[in-house]
């Protein structure tokens, strides 16, 4: 398994945020990823990110802001009428690692 | 029959909430279909989480409480009740048993409602937020012991919800830029009626032309939305307060840095601590989206989600942003409030949400709402804070909180949704029968009336001189 790292950030890092992650860990996997999250919040972003490095972040609130990390829109998962395509769109990026 | 009462009355004493609430999870888990593994694991993420929040909670409280009461003797600032966030008030509902039979209901009256088109909005893609019923339910049942009385309470809110969240659908979707979503979260969407009268009152006035830049604002105030920020900065405020009269001693200044430290801490762990009771739930909440897809084809419907995707919205999270000083300022000056907003500050954003959305990104209409509406709420939370109180420590009898009272500003601050909770608490059959009454006259008005009702709502900010880029 491929060990990646997605900060998963909604309005407080708490409902939403935990929901994405858990969906995030679950169908990662079927494509041979370890996902580890961290769950954050628009205003602690940046702390968030300290020093560690994140492979991408997955965001259900809108974040206008650029971190030098790729964004994806996490909207889908929350729905369940999108989930096929946000795990593309983060299976796309983390293709592209290392 | 009295023995096996008296036997169930010992066993639930002994073990308390942190062992009952996750049996009864793992339970309802298993009925719906969710495996072992996932199944245990969110009981004990539940257990976890309701005994992490024991803990923080009572050693800020410990810390934070003779603040608290050198602000009131010192200063005369009398707040001796504390806002924990509404993350305390969805871990005391959830551990409550009126709550969790209602849970358990609500699923079944939400899909049912749905699929007889009752409603086209489809509430059960975001059951976490019905803890904001479950609360007020547990409330009126701890106060008349009438078990049918306080579901029919959580009912009736619910059935005004919807119909408040099936007006503001097609607004909240069209403005927050997600098709077919809307929101349902009670503590919200019972603003609706207050946010279209004010959005035509203020409009009227002239507000229509005052535009703020809502980007502009953002990065003025930078650091400022930080939560460990903010926490710093209320925690020393309260003690310089308490204090003012001994600022030339060192310990004072002892009392204004643990102050500070400890609440900018508090705001920093509590979201995790709280995430960890939330991820128990999302697991059951996540299995009902899918039932929604198969019947919502043939017609207009809008899914709920939950109100995180509009915080960060910039229109919104500003407003918020600038309501934290102007909330926390009025806390202080407001005649018959004793409560002291805190964690529940950061959800300003949430709760403007409706606000914004039905003045279109409104920020300077959206601020005056908001201040007044949340101002009765102080009120409100005062009011209520000693059921809030007893509730959380019926369900959690180690919960101290040094002492202090306890709310939440954002779950509770509700004038509307009170009221409705202050009616049924009266027992009054006839203003009971009137409220019950008084939502089907509504409803069916808005059902002959759906179309022109959503339209003045999408229309009724048109303003040949408005900027159309901050939409």
């Amino acid at each position: 398994m491929k060990k990646v790292k997605i900060l998963c950030v909604c309005g407080s890092g708490v409902v939403s945020s935990s929901m994405v992650a858990s969906k995030l860990k679950d169908m990662l996997a079927e494509h041979g990823y370890l996902t580890e999250t961290v769950e954050s919040s628009p205003n602690s972003i940046e702390s968030d990110l300290g020093g560690n490095h994140f492979d991408l972040m997955v965001c259900v609130s809108p974040v206008y802001q650029e971190y030098n990390i790729p964004k994806v829109s996490g909207v889908g998962l929350l729905t369940g009428l999108g989930e096929e395509e946000v795990i593309e769109e983060c299976l796309e990026i983390l293709s592209k690692l290392d | 029959m009295v023995d096996i009462f008296n036997t169930l009355s010992e066993i639930l004493s002994t073990f308390g909430a942190s062992v009952l609430v996750p049996v009864m999870l793992f339970i309802i888990a298993k009925l719906m279909g969710v495996n072992n593994k996932k199944a245990f694991t969110s009981g004990l993420l539940c257990a976890v989480g309701l005994t992490g929040f024991n803990l923080v909670i009572n050693s800020y409280g410990a810390i934070i409480s003779p603040v608290v009461t050198s602000m009131s003797e010192n200063a005369g600032v009398n707040l001796p009740i504390l806002d924990t966030g509404w993350q305390s008030t969805s871990v005391i509902a959830y551990s409550t048993n009126i709550g969790l039979i209602f849970f358990g209901l609500a699923i079944f009256i939400q899909v049912g409602l749905f699929f007889l088109k009752w409603t086209n909005v489809f509430m059960p893609s975001d059951l976490w937020n019905n803890y904001s019923f479950m609360v007020w339910g547990s409330m009126l049942y701890l106060l008349t012991n009438n078990i049918w009385l306080a579901l029919l309470l959580m009912i009736v809110q619910n059935l005004y919800i919807l119909l408040f969240s099936e007006v503001a659908a097609k607004r909240w979707s069209t403005y927050y830029q997600y098709p077919k979503c809307c929101m349902t979260a009670p503590h919200h969407l019972e603003t609706l009626p207050f946010a279209v009268l004010m959005n035509i009152i203020l409009g009227k006035l002239g507000f229509n032309k005052i535009k703020l830049n809502a980007q502009e604002l953002q990065k003025k105030f930078g650091i400022f939305g930080e939560p460990m920020f903010i926490g710093l900065l209320i925690g020393a405020l309260i003690a310089i307060i308490g204090g003012y009269n001994k600022l030339g001693e060192l310990a004072t200044w002892g009392t204004i840095t643990t102050s500070a430290i400890s609440t900018a801490s508090v705001m920093a762990v509590f979201p995790k601590v709280a995430g960890i009771f939330a991820s128990a739930f999302t697991t059951l909440t996540d299995a009902y989206k899918s039932k929604a897809k198969q019947s919502g084809k043939e017609r207009e419907w809008y899914m709920s989600v939950n109100d995180a995707v509009g915080y960060g919205e910039p229109n919104t999270l500003v407003t918020g942003i600038i309501l934290i000083p102007i909330m926390l300022g009025i806390a202080f000056i407001l005649p018959g409030n004793q409560t002291l907003p805190m964690i529940d500050l950061l959800a300003l954003p949430y709760m403007v949400e409706v606000f914004v959305a039905i003045s279109n990104g409104n920020i300077a209409k959206s601020i005056v709402s908001g201040v007044i509406w949340f101002s009765l709420g102080l009120l409100i939370c005062s009011e209520v804070a000693p059921y809030f109180t007893q509730v959380a420590t019926q369900v959690n009898p180690e919960l101290t909180a040094g002492g202090l009272m306890i709310i939440s500003f954002g779950i509770m601050a509700h004038p509307l949704i009170a009221l409705s909770f202050l009616a049924f608490l009266t027992q009054n059959p006839l203003l009971i029968i009137g409220i019950i009454v008084l939502y089907f006259v509504l409803h069916f008005t808005f059902k002959k009336y759906k179309v022109q009702i959503v339209d003045f709502l999408e229309r009724c900010n048109e303003d040949p001189n408005q900027i159309k880029s901050m939409v």
